[in-house]
């Protein structure tokens, strides 16, 4: 008897029930495999995000906020330092480069950070179009938001005032793009860099502005070499024990490390990935309960079939095979649907991460998992299938004669 | 073996059917010989479905002896009894059982795949279908086509093996006179081209004068 001939026209016949199980099944598997995923890669594209920074020297304050602020660029700066205190503090042995960065702007919500050129060899950044700026109010993009902004070399754009967009223009001060940095996945594909002077020239002027009608002289008026802070990347990996702690002994300075941090901030979202990895284990537990009763409903509805079979003359192994066979086959179309949407889903969020975040996902599948995945959909489809398979082997051929 | 006895597809000696060792009927002897038939008749619930079912190896009786082609189907292994019926008895059933998912060629075919029967070749299988008119639906599937088809697929799935007897289980209960005589006309011809053996179990009158002899099941008190 061809098994698979008559399992795959059951499959035909009863098509809308064999998709429901194919549904419910790939269903349950992307869930898994994304949830898998994504946890797995969540880390790696945080430690891509700040590039090569291994140290954030900034005002005394928290070390996290620190590195939310000036090292992933999503919290707001907690004060200034002087760029030459900053600059002599990380000046080690044990560090490689180190570069100022100053906030205060953006351009529809994407930050304006001045710095200096050594900034692109803490984040291995390399220029997709044109070169670093060589005169004030010159910008140079990151990909993200040259590719969100539309902005092409030689474009005009104005900044405004503070991090979020909606503030004041600075309607006097246009800057030209004149380069385009590469993807490199990290913070840096979604800021607007020019040269720190530009940055402290625009916010002196408009802290004198205010100062005129406000009658008070604010940081950037009172400290001609503001800084956010300084980003540096080490020579080598013992700096890390060394450097934050020289440095922290200072009164006005804070190091602070953006791996150990973020490790810190993982510590206390533990609890999260426990319910995390709960609620995964409650989805599997879901779909293989589902999948197993959409296939049983799918192979009882063949009982009958399956017991003319025997009638017909074939013996139990063969019956039980066409049950085995057509279960497996709605797994094995599980297994592919799923592996589809999951891939589809892991786009889609690598992508909202990528625009609302700027972290690069970049989700590999354990080969683990896909054995797991695979022997867990054989078990289930064995499963499924037995019931129906005894069933049809054990009786009904009188019943089948007296119905 | 004498050749005369060569003949004899089907034979049934004291044969008694019942459940759980005690007997409610009993089958009178008889002998069918290749392309003869008999009717078996009886009341509702007299023991003719019983008789096919210990004919065709699916339920034991619980008393006398069964033979097909001189071997007794209850002697065997149930393996060998499951090849038995499916290579050398044909069954029609009152409802056909038809596999919906499948074209009518393919259940016609399904008799000699179940019974892994090396006579399942295309050209026995096209000879059946144009024997019985069903060439031009042969693609079609089996819930697409008419009443008269369906009865028509059920009669060659049964003799797609070239089954040494063929049991017919109350074939014509719901059909009008003509279509009754048609369907007898139909059984009877196409066992005897065949050189099958016929029992067809019914209570149906019409069908005694089409057959050859008939046997009326005996209940026991």
């Amino acid at each position: 008897m061809n098994v698979i001939t008559l399992a795959f026209a059951y499959l035909r016949r009863r098509w809308g029930q064999a998709l429901l199980s194919v549904l419910v099944g790939a269903l349950g598997v992307a869930a898994v495999v994304t949830v898998l995923t994504a946890f797995d890669a969540l880390p790696d594209a945080a430690e891509r995000s700040w590039g090569g920074v291994d140290l954030v020297v900034g005002p005394k304050g928290s070390p996290l906020d620190l590195v939310l602020c000036c090292a992933l660029h999503v919290s707001d700066p907690q004060g200034l330092v002087s760029e030459k205190a900053a600059m002599g503090a990380a000046s080690s042995p044990l560090v490689r480069t180190a570069a100022p960065i100053a906030l205060g702007d953006n351009v529809n919500g994407w930050r304006i950070v001045g710095t200096t050129p050594a900034i692109f060899a803490i984040y291995h950044a390399d220029f997709a179009q044109g070169d670093v700026w060589t005169k004030p109010l010159q910008a140079v993009l990151g990909a993200g938001v040259a590719r969100a902004l539309q902005f092409k070399m030689g474009d005009h754009f104005v900044g405004a005032h503070g991090l979020a967009a909606g503030g004041e223009l600075h309607s006097q001060f246009p800057y030209k793009v004149v380069g385009i940095l590469k993807p490199t996945g990290s913070v840096l594909d979604r800021v607007v860099l020019c040269d720190i002077e530009t940055v402290r020239y625009i916010h002196r002027k408009h802290a004198e502005d205010e100062a005129n009608e406000t009658g008070v002289a604010y940081t950037y008026v009172n400290l001609p070499d503001a800084a956010t802070a300084v980003v540096a990347s080490y020579r080598t990996p013992v700096a890390a024990l060394l450097v934050p702690r020289l440095i922290n002994v200072n009164p006005a300075l804070t190091a602070a490390s953006p791996s150990f941090e973020i490790a810190r901030l993982m510590s206390y979202m533990r609890p999260l990935s426990y319910a995390a990895l709960a609620l995964g284990v409650l989805l599997v537990i879901i779909a293989a309960a589902g999948g197993a009763a959409a296939l049983m409903a799918t192979m009882n509805a063949r009982t009958r079939d399956l017991a003319l079979l025997r009638v017909l003359g074939a013996g139990p192994v063969s019956i039980a095979l066409v049950a085995f066979c057509e279960a497996g086959m709605i797994a094995v179309a599980a297994l592919i649907a799923g592996g589809a949407l999951t891939w589809a889903l892991l786009a889609i969020a690598s992508r909202l991460l990528l625009d609302r975040a700027g972290l690069l996902l970049v989700p590999q599948i354990d080969p683990d998992t896909v054995i797991y995945l695979i022997g867990g959909a054989i078990a289930v489809a064995f499963a499924a299938a037995l019931v129906p398979a005894i069933r049809a082997v054990r009786t009904s051929m009188e019943e089948l004669l007296q119905s | 073996m004498s050749s005369s006895n060569d003949t004899i597809k089907l034979a049934s000696t004291n044969l008694l059917l019942g459940r759980d060792g005690r007997s409610f009927a009993r089958v009178p002897d008889f002998a069918v010989a290749a392309g003869q038939s008999v009717a078996l008749v009886g009341a509702s619930g007299s023991g003719k479905t019983t008789a096919l079912m210990a004919f065709a190896g699916i339920r034991p009786p619980t008393g006398g002896a069964v033979v097909i082609e001189g071997v007794d189907p209850w002697r065997m292994s149930s393996h060998a009894r499951d090849q038995l019926r499916g290579r050398r008895i044909g069954l029609i059933f009152q409802s056909f059982y038809l596999v919906d998912a499948l074209s009518v060629g393919a259940n016609v075919k399904l008799a000699a795949q179940c019974a892994g029967n090396p006579l399942h070749d295309p050209v026995r299988l096209a000879k059946l279908l144009d024997l019985l008119g069903l060439s031009g639906v042969r693609e079609r599937r089996a819930d697409r086509i008419s009443h008269g088809q369906a009865q028509r697929v059920a009669v060659a799935r049964a003799l797609m093996n070239k089954p040494a007897v063929v049991l017919a289980d109350e074939p014509t209960s719901a059909l009008d006179d003509g279509n009754t005589e048609a369907l007898l006309k139909l059984l009877i011809e196409s066992a005897k081209l065949e050189h099958a053996a016929l029992v067809v179990a019914t209570h149906d009158r019409r069908v005694l004068s089409a057959v050859d002899r008939v046997v009326e099941m005996e209940t026991l008190s």
